[in-house]
């Protein structure tokens, strides 16, 4: 009896665990496949990025003004645009997005999208007059995110003409008067700074600032919002971002600059999959990728980033083994303050 | 006259005196100074004239406007120059013209994030007024910018790159 009694004490916990629903979420390390590029070619920021469906890697660099091609092995196959104002040159580029499907390409500029068929032809500008901040293309619609001073939307869906099918989504509601020293337009970039996901039936919008995911059909009806709640400390950043951007005001810093509010880096659409790449400061440490079924918006997995890697945008394609993905992010290198992009893999 | 008179016998420069060479290099900075400006504003004139060339075709129609040549503006950061004052003048004639690569998608787009409603005029350049525009964008920045021209009465009173 006594031993019944024992072991029954020993087993309580995973009883109640699993009465109440509780779920562990599993934690994988990754490690860096291959970095790249080796030889004198040096991004001068952060690239953007995206991979098309044959594999290949379109890096823009924003201070080259240029696209540059890799394929897996990090070996450069080619580049487009260069500087300037005429069809296919481009000024100051900072977003790209690759049509799946199609392999068309788009990337965001300073004067709008600019659109490049699958052999990297110039096809047109579409330009959108807001200085959108950011953008993802698929399935004949281009969604960006657009704040718009005395708009309420946030999110337009155009087709590849550039013509206005829809508006969805909400601005976060910021009462600028609290922020006197920082122009509304700023502010609305500032408080709604995300991703925004495309799949064949819904859009997805990912908060940088708040890490909540809020998922629309095409006609612009919300379906569901969930905001992340791992780590424990997200919470309390959340609670810090919300009173400084709605309550206490955002203020310049001493320099004169603007400090980002931000939880998360960047975001991607793979399988049935979102991939949230989480700052490292967020998770004490390293930076994180957070994996969340796009079905529910449930968090399903945390991958864990090795040390000495400053990430900021990611993007995931298929391996050898498709039950394992691959992992392209764009970093700066710690140690060397080189900007790069790498591959990784579960460990 | 001792100087030019050294430079006609062949004096090196040691040979004029002090006064001589304040006064000669007086003289080549202020040639120098008259020379740009001459030819900034000669630039300046040119795109005017070329202006003035289009609208005189047209005096009725030009007479009392604001026309603005658009390559690329936005709200977030290259807004539509004293657009908030002249949209209420209802007695001025409102022309916008974009670049001729402008889509109508485009136009749409602008006229709904610009929140602009008829009654105003707006279409893409012609192959004249793109001629004045590039003329008028020759900077050496070779940055492209928007124009803004007011006329009044039929005169050119303010041409306004932004």
């Amino acid at each position: 009896m006594k031993k019944i009694l024992i072991l029954a004490f020993c087993f309580l916990p995973l009883i109640i665990l699993w009465a109440t629903g509780a779920e562990k979420i599993p934690v994988a390390e990754l490690k860096l496949v291959c970095s790249f590029p080796e030889d004198d070619l040096y991004f001068g920021s952060f690239p953007a990025i995206d991979i098309d469906k044959e594999g290949f890697i379109y890096a823009v660099d924003n201070r080259e003004h240029t696209v540059f091609i890799f394929n897996k092995e990090g070996k450069l196959l080619g580049k487009f645009g260069g500087w300037g104002q005429g069809p296919g040159e481009l000024q100051w580029p900072a977003k790209i997005s690759v049509d799946k499907k199609s392999g068309e390409i788009f990337v965001k500029d300073n004067t709008g999208i600019n659109m490049f068929g699958p052999g990297r032809d110039f096809i047109r500008r579409i330009r959108t007059f807001t200085g959108i901040l950011n953008l993802d293309a698929g399935n004949g619609r281009i969604a960006v995110i657009e704040p718009i001073p005395g708009e309420n939307d946030l999110i337009g869906l155009y087709d590849y003409r550039g013509f206005r099918i829809k508006s969805l989504g909400r601005k976060y509601d910021l009462d600028y008067s609290k922020s006197q020293e920082i122009p509304p337009v700023l502010l609305d970039r500032m408080a709604n700074d995300g991703a925004v996901l495309l799949d064949g039936n819904h859009v997805y919008y990912v908060s940088y600032v708040f890490a909540e995911i809020r998922k629309y059909d095409l006609s612009g009806e919300p379906i569901s919002v969930k905001k992340l709640s791992i780590p424990e400390d997200i919470e309390k950043y959340r609670k810090q971002y919300r009173q400084i951007l709605f309550e206490t005001g955002v203020k310049k810093n001493k320099d004169g600059t603007i400090t980002n509010f931000r939880i998360l880096n960047d975001a991607c659409l793979y399988g049935e999959h979102i991939y949230l790449l989480m700052l490292g400061y967020i998770t004490n440490g390293r930076y994180q990728i957070i994996v969340v079924d796009k079905q529910s918006l449930e968090v399903k997995k945390r991958m864990i980033l090795p040390s000495g890697l400053w990430p900021e945008n990611i993007r995931v394609f298929p391996s050898n083994n498709r039950n394992t993905p691959l992992f392209l992010i764009s970093f700066q290198d710690q140690a060397s303050g080189s900007f790069l992009l790498g591959i990784l893999k579960e460990d | 006259m001792n100087g030019l008179r050294g430079i006609k016998n062949g004096h090196s420069w040691k040979h004029f005196s002090k006064l001589e060479k304040i006064l000669i290099l007086f003289t080549v900075a202020i040639l120098i100074i008259s020379a740009y400006f001459f030819f900034k504003n000669e630039k300046a004139l040119l795109c005017q004239r070329n202006i003035y060339k289009i609208i005189k075709r047209d005096k009725d129609y030009y007479k009392t406007s604001v026309i603005y040549l658009i390559y690329n503006v936005n709200v977030y950061c290259r807004p539509l120059l004293d657009w908030q004052i002249y949209k209420s003048y209802y007695d001025l004639r409102k022309i916008i013209l974009f670049l001729p690569d402008y889509s109508d998608e485009d136009i749409q787009n602008f006229m709904r994030v610009f929140n602009i409603e008829e009654p105003i005029d707006i279409g893409r350049m012609d192959n004249e007024w793109y001629s004045v525009y590039v003329r008028c964008d020759n900077n050496k920045w070779r940055a492209n910018l928007n124009f803004l021209i007011l006329i009044i009465n039929g005169r050119i009173v303010q041409i306004k790159g932004f």
